[in-house]
């Protein structure tokens, strides 16, 4: 059964994780992240409601209502040790007429159209999600901050490195399904400024009461990352990491000119044409009571400037599984994205292809087609502190399976188009 | 290791985990309500509207 869930909560996790200095693109966990946002997008099931609330200044609580399923309803809290993402209303309206604020720095001008136009005016269409670290985000951003540009490296400008390690910093979340009689709940907390620990898990009660535990032990540095993790589930080990090439000072310097300097800063990055980061990483794991394991490796090439270009090749020897994506940004608010997935020893393949397009601060549209699962669509639109989402599946893709075509086949009218179809509102207060 | 070893152990995991079921979320409250400043109302924890 799929649930659709509420968002608020993974955007205060990656807010916390950008105050406190981890860069959550440097793991193996998120190699894939870029072409992921573009094609793994989630559409709404059936009718939800979701409010993301920040309930005090280090309480927050994100509760859904789901009408189709049922089962789907649950109440969450998150505590932080510090301050996170909020949306009063006095404050919001305050923020957004300030000079500096959100609105002020939409762009006034169209975004650039082609490579020329970029070379001739590096810095135009500055999107809002390129604004400087430490800007608020209020009500017209919330489309942009929390529902787009997941696969977008947001720059800022260069801070002094604070000796403040954030060691002691902690983010507890737990998340209640009455229906389902369960309850999930994470605590992270900072040893340092590059080690993290978090402790996550799912407890079930009832007739059959249970209880899943995942331990991981997080460390990021600015070349290199590596996590080791146990769960429970299958007494499981794992170890992953991945490792950054080239001088990540001088690529950070770069980026962060051309999005946030001025335009002789972005005219001389673009001269230099030294802007390429390649990261390779792997991940093994071992389950002691299946007596089983895998292993995956990875390779990356990414630009940042001037627009984002990515190309990845991930292989799970053991599976014979290998997958190659390539994302690309096509202009400062649409971004496109292809994988294609090969399996060696059954021979299968599947192509998928999809694009995230930020029509304006208030709508946004994702579509993704593949060959296995057909075509998916999703619009997100703003109305005030709501976010509408109105989500489409369509039967489809030249490989469906063939039982899946079979009973598509027999269904009649939309049935035998339309697999899915649901509407989800986000109230952020 | 003898039976009731055994037996304290089964039942002082039941115990915790029955804790931790039941008792995270409050725990949650509890911390960010006292690191919250100004206190918010309690209302406001329980109901999205108020």
């Amino acid at each position: 059964m799929v649930f659709t869930t509420s968002e608020y909560f993974p955007f205060l996790l990656r807010q916390f994780h950008g105050e406190t200095g981890w860069d959550e693109r440097n793991s193996y966990a998120t190699f894939c992240r870029a072409p992921n946002a573009i094609l793994g997008f989630v559409v709404p099931h059936g009718l939800s409601v979701s409010t993301g609330r920040s309930v005090g200044s280090h309480l927050s609580s994100q509760m859904v209502f789901s009408m189709v399923p049922s089962t789907a309803s649950s109440i969450g809290y998150l505590a932080a040790s510090r301050p996170l993402f909020a949306l009063p209303g006095s404050d919001d309206a305050a923020r957004a007429r300030r000079p500096g604020g959100v609105a002020a720095q939409l762009p006034r001008t169209g975004p650039p159209q082609t490579q020329s136009d970029i070379l001739s005016n590096p810095r135009a269409g500055l999107p809002a999600a390129q604004l400087p670290a430490g800007q608020a985000p209020d009500s017209q951003s919330l489309v942009q901050d929390i529902r787009a540009g997941l696969w977008r490296c947001r720059w800022g400008p260069a801070e002094a490195r604070s000796p403040h390690t954030f060691a002691g910093e902690y983010l507890m979340v737990a998340q209640m399904y009455p229906a389902l009689a369960s309850v999930t709940g994470s605590y992270t907390v900072r040893r340092s400024a590059t080690s993290e620990v978090g402790i996550s898990g799912v407890s079930v009660a009832g007739p059959r009461p249970d209880v899943q535990v995942v331990v991981q032990h997080a460390t990021n540095h600015r070349r290199w990352s590596s996590e080791a993790t146990f769960g429970t589930s299958g007494r499981l080990f794992g170890l992953r990491g991945q490792y950054n090439f080239g001088d990540i000072d001088v690529l950070d310097a770069a980026a962060r000119a051309y999005h946030c300097g001025s335009q002789g800063d972005a005219r001389r990055v673009l001269s230099e044409k030294t802007h390429g980061r390649l990261s390779v990483g792997g991940e093994v794991y071992y389950g002691v009571q299946e007596s089983s394991g895998g292993m995956s490796a990875g390779v990356r090439y990414r630009h940042d400037v001037p627009l984002l270009s990515e190309l990845a090749c991930v292989a799970n020897p053991l599976m014979g599984h290998v997958s190659l994506m390539w994302t690309q940004q096509l202009r400062e608010r649409v971004c496109a994205a292809a994988r294609y997935d090969f399996n060696a020893f059954s021979l299968s393949s599947e192509l998928a292809v999809g694009a995230e397009w930020q029509l304006d601060a208030n709508n946004l549209v994702k579509a993704r087609w593949s060959s296995a699962d057909g075509l998916r669509c999703l619009l997100d639109t703003r109305l005030s502190n709501m976010v509408l989402s109105v989500g489409v599946e369509l039967h489809g893709g030249a490989g469906a399976a063939a039982p899946a075509a079979e009973a598509a086949a027999a269904r009649s009218g939309m049935g035998r188009l339309v697999r899915s179809f649901g509407l989800h509102f986000q109230w952020f207060l | 290791m003898n039976e009731t070893v055994k037996d304290v152990i089964v039942k002082g995991t039941a115990v915790g985990r029955f804790l931790v079921h039941w008792g995270y979320i409050p725990l949650i409250l509890y911390i960010g309500y006292r690191n919250s400043s100004p206190k918010p109302p309690l209302a406001r924890i329980f109901s999205p509207m108020a």
